[in-house]
């Protein structure tokens, strides 16, 4: 498997910044507005009604008036052609991704989709901490955080094992840290 | 300094009939949740953390299998909250 981070700039239709996009970008990854078909969706530290998830996002959001930057991290873990993961595994996945970059408390929402030729997980995560309000928006380190704990998932699911990157002593170091 | 209030206009007749709701059902939900429910002034709290509350209160109620009927009103008091 591999996965993506969405920077904001690279969906032009959202922004990540205020409370419309919030919004806007569930919807999206939903594909509520272009009516294509979601497999399977959670919310995770959320309230399981998407129109009060959004809510409860917009409103933690607001909670932090200080940062100028996204407060939303968006990314798509994608499969091999011939692969496709049962829920419990797929949820796994998420779980274990968001816990290595930190996000465990954070708010989620992650989204199936079997409608192109890879089957393919959405996950948006709040970034702005339910409590404490402080926006974690960049992880050091998460494109190789995210790579090191796929290649254990693949393992651990007995899934196909991508080649990835090889982390340098030095990067691991960081990682480690 | 006067603190943001919130405004659920409820009629006299959706008060009753969730405060008979509440009463049924809510036995363990804190004092200040029945207030919100019931459509009590709010004051003392931003409209963000009373929203976030009754959000709270409408995942309580959903765990206890309240009738749908009841947590589709109380979504939608919390929809019109969050849009003033």
């Amino acid at each position: 498997m591999i996965s993506k981070r969405i920077q904001p700039e690279q969906n032009s239709k959202i922004l990540y910044t205020d409370k419309k996009s919030t919004a806007n970008l569930i919807k999206y990854i939903e594909n509520i507005e272009t009516g294509k078909k979601t497999h399977k969706r959670w919310y995770i530290n959320l309230p399981k009604d998407k129109d009060l998830a959004i809510v409860k996002m917009q409103n933690t959001q607001a909670m932090n008036t200080s940062t100028s930057q996204s407060k939303m991290y968006h990314y798509i873990v994608s499969f091999e052609n011939s692969e496709k993961p049962n829920d419990q595994v797929m949820l796994d996945i998420e779980i274990n991704l968001s816990q290595a970059l930190g996000y465990q408390e954070y708010q989620r929402v992650i989204s199936i989709h079997d409608n192109i030729e890879h089957y393919h997980m959405h996950v948006v995560i709040n970034t702005i901490h339910p409590t404490k309000f402080i926006n974690n928006n960049s992880p050091s380190n998460d494109y190789y955080i995210r790579d090191k704990k796929m290649r254990e998932l693949e393992k651990k699911h007995s899934l196909s094992v991508n080649n990835g990157i090889e982390i340098s002593r030095h990067r691991e170091k960081q990682i480690k840290n | 300094m006067t603190m943001p209030q919130i405004n659920f206009r409820l009629t006299e007749e959706e008060k009753e009939e969730l405060k008979e709701k509440a009463a049924k059902t809510s036995s363990s939900l804190s004092d200040f949740c029945k207030k919100l429910i019931l459509g009590y002034e709010v004051v003392n709290i931003t409209p963000y953390q009373t929203i976030d509350k009754l959000i709270n209160l409408w995942s309580e109620l959903e765990e206890k299998n309240i009738d749908k009927q009841s947590l589709a009103k109380l979504k939608n008091i919390i929809l019109e909250a969050s849009n003033q």
